[in-house]
């Protein structure tokens, strides 16, 4: 059975997409199956992120109306042969796509992976509906920001309507040296805020912002997609130590190297 | 600190404020379901008052109503 896990945020441009590929290739190096579904219907850009867009043949449309098959319409990663994504279409045809479909074709994937990811678009209308229905579990990806905190509010307040096993929080873009200089909410004071409980701290970092699929083992970025990793597998809590760089003496330093770029 | 706490206190009242924001037909709806079920026990003339407040545990409802009778036992039943 695959664990089918819906990827939230109510607010745009937080991470969403950047958060499903890099968690989908992480789970893949723990040896895991895993398929990303592309549920932003119109701004697809899994593929994008994931490098693979020039392999891409059919999408989701094409499934539905009986053009492919599921199999021929999964796009294998450049380097991994454990993950795969399902692109979803240029156009916004979604208006002709009922929740009820997309689900039956997720259920078919329950057997040949072990996690399916799934990037919904922004906002809380039909779409979003669309892709939470299919899910046993949310991930709400917020950016320390009051925008994007009181839309993962809202968010989470609607996804408890549905009966899902687990809603989790995800921050994304992190940046330490402002948590130690007290001039950005700590990621406990998030979790207190929205009464949601922590999966994983994701920092802030131009390797994330440049990559296309794979991040470098040296960047933390990789070192923190490991442990949420980790943390869905094993169903811990630890979390990555965005500070801890920018504490002591060395960390003061390059606290204020920081400052002056 | 101070940029901190403020921003924090800045949070978490737009986010209060969201949350509190149900929209005057959802507490209409309530009322009106209430008091049917009021009436059932209670005899009264005019509809319950909802009042919600944050406090620190969360947020307090409270619903008031007169009465002037309690209706006997019996009168429910049939
Ligand atoms: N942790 C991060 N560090 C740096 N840049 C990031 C980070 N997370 C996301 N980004 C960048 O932010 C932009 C928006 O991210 P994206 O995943 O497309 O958001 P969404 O899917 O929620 O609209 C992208 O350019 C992405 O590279
Ligand atoms: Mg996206």
């Amino acid at each position: 059975m695959a664990k089918k896990i819906v990827v939230a945020s109510g607010k745009g441009g937080v991470g969403k997409t950047t958060v499903t590929v890099n968690l989908g290739v992480a789970l893949s190096s723990l040896g895991l199956r895993v398929a990303l579904v592309d549920l932003d219907f119109g701004l697809n850009n899994l593929d994008v992120v994931m490098g693979v867009e020039n392999r891409v043949v059919f999408d989701l449309l094409d499934v539905f109306e009986g053009r492919c098959r599921l199999k021929q319409a999964l796009v294998q990663s450049n380097d991994r042969k454990n993950l795969f994504i399902l692109p979803s279409g240029k156009i916004d045809f979604s208006k002709h796509i009922t929740g009820q479909n997309v689900k039956l074709l997720i259920e078919k994937m329950n057997s040949v992976f072990d996690y399916v990811i799934i990037d919904a678009p922004a906002g809380i209308d039909l779409g979003f509906h669309r892709a939470v229905s299919c899910a046993d579990e949310a991930l709400v990806v917020v950016t320390p920001n009051l925008t994007s905190l009181r839309d993962a509010d809202k968010v989470v307040s609607i996804l408890q309507s549905y009966r899902l096993d687990k809603v989790s929080l995800v921050i994304n873009r992190a940046r330490g040296d402002l948590i130690v200089n007290k001039k950005m909410i700590s990621p406990t004071d998030i979790e207190l805020l929205l009464k949601t409980n922590l999966i994983a701290i994701l920092p802030e970092e131009d390797a994330v912002f440049l990559s296309s699929g794979t991040l470098s083992k040296k960047c933390d970025s990789y070192r923190a997609y490991r442990t949420f990793a980790l943390n869905l597998k094993n169903g811990t809590k630890k979390l990555f130590d965005t500070t801890c760089k920018y504490s002591g003496f060395f960390g003061s330093i390059r606290r204020s190297i920081k400052k002056s770029v | 600190m101070k940029n901190k706490s403020r921003e924090i206190m800045r949070v978490q009242n737009v986010i209060d404020s969201d949350r509190l924001n149900v929209g005057k037909g959802f507490t209409d709806l309530f009322v009106e379901d209430f008091s049917k079920l009021v009436q059932d026990y209670f005899e009264i003339e005019k509809q319950p008052i909802l009042n919600i407040a944050k406090d620190k545990n969360g947020y307090k409802v409270e619903i008031s109503f007169y009465t002037n009778r309690v209706k006997p036992f019996n009168s429910i039943v049939d």
